[in-house]
């Protein structure tokens, strides 16, 4: 029972069943999905054409529920204007399995990059049903000036699992270099079937070792605040973010930049 | 509470590292939000301006516009060269902005030894059925005598017969040393971020999104509002030894409360009306306690205690007639405000406020996280809430000021809360949201803001039923003002909704004004006129003679106006008028007369 009402929660709150569309990252934890503001190597995961070279692993427990373990690591390479990634997510619970893996590909000419990627999704309900399916996803970023912009589109392939229709998500997103220490960035989010969710997140470069990220989303209101340190190529980024209904999401993760 | 634990220990290290950065409220301008104390605050330094060659570091930041690094500038400069001028203070780098802002408010000539402070006011209602009388009177005396000052003030609302139906009075010495402050009479207490003693009519959420939040006060004051609650009465003093301040206080006042068959508190009556005389002043309240702070230049530390006893026992019985409070605060100041936090706790329960800013001025955020337990007893407090009790609340606030060119700011704030346990007739916890976005653009003679606000809230619709609704109200609005030579309008469009979405009811209204504003050397005139055509309600700033802050409540269709003066009639009195109607609803007429001098 205690699950059905978790799992209800969320599909309810943020997207549908299938698919769920966590956050890989504690730093897109800290900026509610949005990925221009800070690079990550898990970054392609939401807009393939983003490219930060690096291996990164996050692990939480979803909305402080020790039942609702979700691990990711992600290897992200750059040769030259190409950047390769690969990486897996995984929502483990006795009853509830949810796997996510993912390659993906872009390629960056002057001030624009274009990216896609491939998922294979595979979720498992114990005694309820066990499916996969292949999934695609596509991403475009281009810099003008101060202004990075990035659109994205997941599951342009529009696959289905059992039959109903996967989710499809567009993630509109600007990010803008206020000052050399500050960043701000705004979105706009759609999924199918649900309204549009308007994002906006704060950078603030403290100290070359410390940055804070702060995030807000409208429609699930959501509040995100993380803390990244830097010590040489290793980052760690803690953050939490707010669920109207459920526990703080707290989230952690390490990162080694190539 | 591992996650809350996290959370404090995350905003504290961000604030162990955070740079400078510099505080500057931007503008008062906002005019849907005000603070009586703040006004009050303002209206008394324009009375009686600082002296910017004399005020110590304490003095000067009473004025809103001087950030931290102004002052120091200030006090910086004025040893070497004496400030007589406000080009003076541009020249020490005050840019010409925040200079213009400061000339009603500074001075630069001596204090003066005597000084005599008198506001009468005078206020007619229409004639109301149930009310025997319909005049409304207030009167404030202050005099200041070198260190001393000594103060009256009394009020009769409208509909009480004994003219000195409300009273305060004080006497105050203040000196730079030692005892710093001490206070006889009737006074108020403003401790770290009033989880234990707040002034109620403080600012809570505005668009000024990263300022106003922040509770700053001092922390003993006499009370000279006209509103008849919430004061202390007996002796509070501020002692200064080194870096400490050791603020002892005391306090035995009556509470007008309504109390069940078994006389036991039900509610205090916070309208200060008496009409009712068998009710008046029938619950008597003990306070006593010690409040300490340590200060060093950029920071401070607080540690406060109080015992608070009532004669009587409150019906609900989670509140508890007779109870000590402890609480600590702390501000961590790195030439700026970046992080604030009180925690109180009394017997079981705990409440906090913890408060982080960081950024720069182009891009500033403000983060903010309060845990309030249920049954927190809440009389004397006013911490950041999104209701006017505290108790029973856990939110998180988000405020952030761009400033992205010149002379364009934009505010805008974000707060998330829930009630965990149940509230009034609420059968289970509900959460509520608000979003605010307001983009402020000021050209020569022109300034225009647009803003956005949207509520979201889960709340019962009547006690009857029982469902829990999905309520929204958004609030758009738009501000014109145009300043051609001694005149200013401002022009005003506001529309309003109110959806349920449950049961698909939409409720709308707009309202529309024009205001005008003359001010030559001696004369000021105020007028306006609205008009608003509205299922829902429109709160309406307007502006009032000295000491009053006033919303219209506006709803229905209709039109509303007022006429305000203010004119010296001598160079230390001024004579102020103001009358205003509802055009089309009776009853509704009221008129002001107050003279102020100060000698």
């Amino acid at each position: 029972m205690k699950l059905f009402i978790i799992i209800f929660l969320i599909f309810c709150t943020t997207l549908s069943a299938i698919d769920l569309h966590l956050p890989l990252s504690a730093i897109q934890n800290a900026t509610s999905g949005l990925v221009l503001i800070y690079p990550f190597p898990s970054a392609a995961s939401s807009n393939p054409a983003c490219s930060f070279a690096g291996i990164e692993t996050s692990a939480t427990y979803l909305f402080s529920l020790k039942d609702l373990p979700f691990y990711n690591f992600n290897i992200h390479y750059r040769y030259r204007n190409f950047g390769f990634s690969i990486g897996s997510s995984f929502l483990a619970h006795p009853l509830y399995k949810e796997n996510n893996s993912m390659f993906s590909l872009n390629y960056t000419y002057h001030k624009f990059s274009i990216g896609s990627s491939f998922r294979y999704l595979h979720n498992m309900v114990k005694e309820y049903h066990e499916d996969s399916a292949l999934l695609m996803d596509m991403g475009l970023l281009w810099q003008n000036g101060n202004i990075s912009t990035g659109l994205s589109v997941r599951n342009v392939t529009h696959s289905k699992f059992l039959e109903e229709q996967l989710p499809i998500v567009y993630l509109w997103e600007s990010c803008f270099s206020i000052t050399k220490k500050s960043k701000l960035s705004v979105g706009l989010e759609k999924e199918t079937d649900f309204d549009f969710a308007f994002k906006i997140a704060g950078r603030y470069d403290v100290h070359k070792v410390l940055t804070i990220l702060s995030s807000y989303q409208y429609e699930p209101d959501r509040i995100g605040v993380g803390a990244i340190f830097n010590l040489k190529d290793f980052s760690i980024c803690y953050s939490v973010r707010t669920h109207q209904y459920l526990s703080l999401n707290h989230y952690i993760s390490l990162i080694y930049a190539f | 509470m591992h996650s809350k634990i996290i959370l404090i220990l995350l905003l504290l290290t961000a604030i162990l590292f955070a740079e400078d950065s510099e505080e500057k409220i931007f503008s008062f301008e906002d005019e849907t939000y005000h603070s009586t104390e703040l006004s009050d605050l303002l209206q008394n330094i324009k009375k009686n301006p600082i002296n910017v060659n004399t005020a110590d570091k304490k003095e000067l930041s009473q004025i809103p516009w001087l950030s931290e690094k102004d002052i120091q500038k200030i006090i910086l400069n004025r040893n070497s060269h004496k400030i007589s001028k406000l080009k003076d203070l541009s020249e020490i780098g005050i840019d010409a902005v925040t200079v213009n802002e400061l000339k009603d408010y500074i001075t630069f000539r001596s204090a003066i030894d005597l000084k005599l402070k008198q506001t009468s006011r005078l206020e007619y209602h229409q004639p109301k059925q149930y009310l025997p009388s319909t005049l409304k009177y207030f009167q404030k005396t202050i005099l200041t005598i070198n260190n001393l000052k000594f103060g009256f003030i009394s009020q009769k609302d409208e509909g009480e017969k004994d003219p000195f139906d409300y009273y305060s009075y004080f006497m105050e010495y203040s000196q730079e040393k030692l005892l710093k402050k001490f206070l006889l009479g009737k006074y108020r207490l403003a401790l770290g971020q009033g989880i234990l003693f707040a002034p109620k009519l403080g600012m809570s959420k505005s668009g000024a999104a990263t300022s106003v939040p922040v509770k700053k006060f001092s922390p003993i004051k006499p009370y000279t509002s006209s509103y008849e609650i919430w004061e202390l009465e007996g002796a509070a003093a501020n002692i200064e030894l080194s870096s400490f301040n050791f603020i002892p206080f005391f306090s035995k006042t009556a509470l007008s409360a309504n109390l069940d068959t078994l006389s036991y508190i039900t509610s205090f009556n916070e309208s200060g009306l008496h009409l009712d005389e068998e009710k008046k002043d029938n619950v008597k309240e003990m306070i006593y306690g010690l409040a300490t702070k340590y200060s060093l230049e950029d920071h401070s530390f607080g540690l406060n205690f109080a015992k608070i006893n009532f004669d009587h026992n409150f019906e609900n019985t989670a509140r508890k007639s007779d109870y000590s409070v402890i609480s600590a605060d702390f501000i961590i100041n790195k030439s700026g405000f970046p992080a604030f936090g009180e925690i109180g706790f009394t017997q079981d329960k705990i409440a906090g406020v913890l408060g982080c800013k960081f950024g720069e001025n182009e891009l500033r955020h403000l983060l903010l996280f309060r845990y309030y337990q249920k049954d927190f007893p809440t009389w004397h407090g006013n911490p950041f809430s999104s209701q006017s009790r505290f108790d029973n609340e856990v939110g998180l606030y988000y405020g952030m000021t761009i400033i992205p060119m010149e002379r364009t700011k934009i505010n805008c704030y974000f707060d998330v809360w829930s009630f965990p346990e149940t509230r009034y007739f609420e059968k289970m916890s509900t959460v509520g949201s608000e979003q605010f976005i307001q983009l402020e653009r000021k050209f020569d003679t022109n300034s225009l803001r647009f803003t956005i606000q949207h509520k979201d809230k889960e709340k019962y619709i009547s006690l009857d039923e029982a469902k829990i609704r999905d309520f929204e109200r958004t609030v758009i609005r738009a501000d014109w003002w145009q300043n051609i030579k001694n005149f200013r309008f401002k022009t005003r469009c506001e529309f309003i909704t109110e959806y349920l979405t449950n049961d698909n009811i939409h409720k709308s209204g707009i309202l529309a004004y024009e205001e005008i504003k003359w001010k030559i050397e001696k004369l000021t005139l105020i007028g306006q006129v609205s008009v608003y055509h509205s299922d829902v309600l429109h709160y309406m700033y307007e502006h009032n003679v000295d000491g009053i802050m006033q919303n219209s409540i506006l709803k229905g269709d209709g039109a509303y106006s007022y006429f305000l003066m203010k004119y010296n009639i001598l160079q230390k009195l001024e004579l102020q008028f103001k009358v205003s109607d509802h055009w089309n609803t009776k009853d509704k007429m009221r008129v002001y007369l107050q003279v102020v001098s100060n000698f």
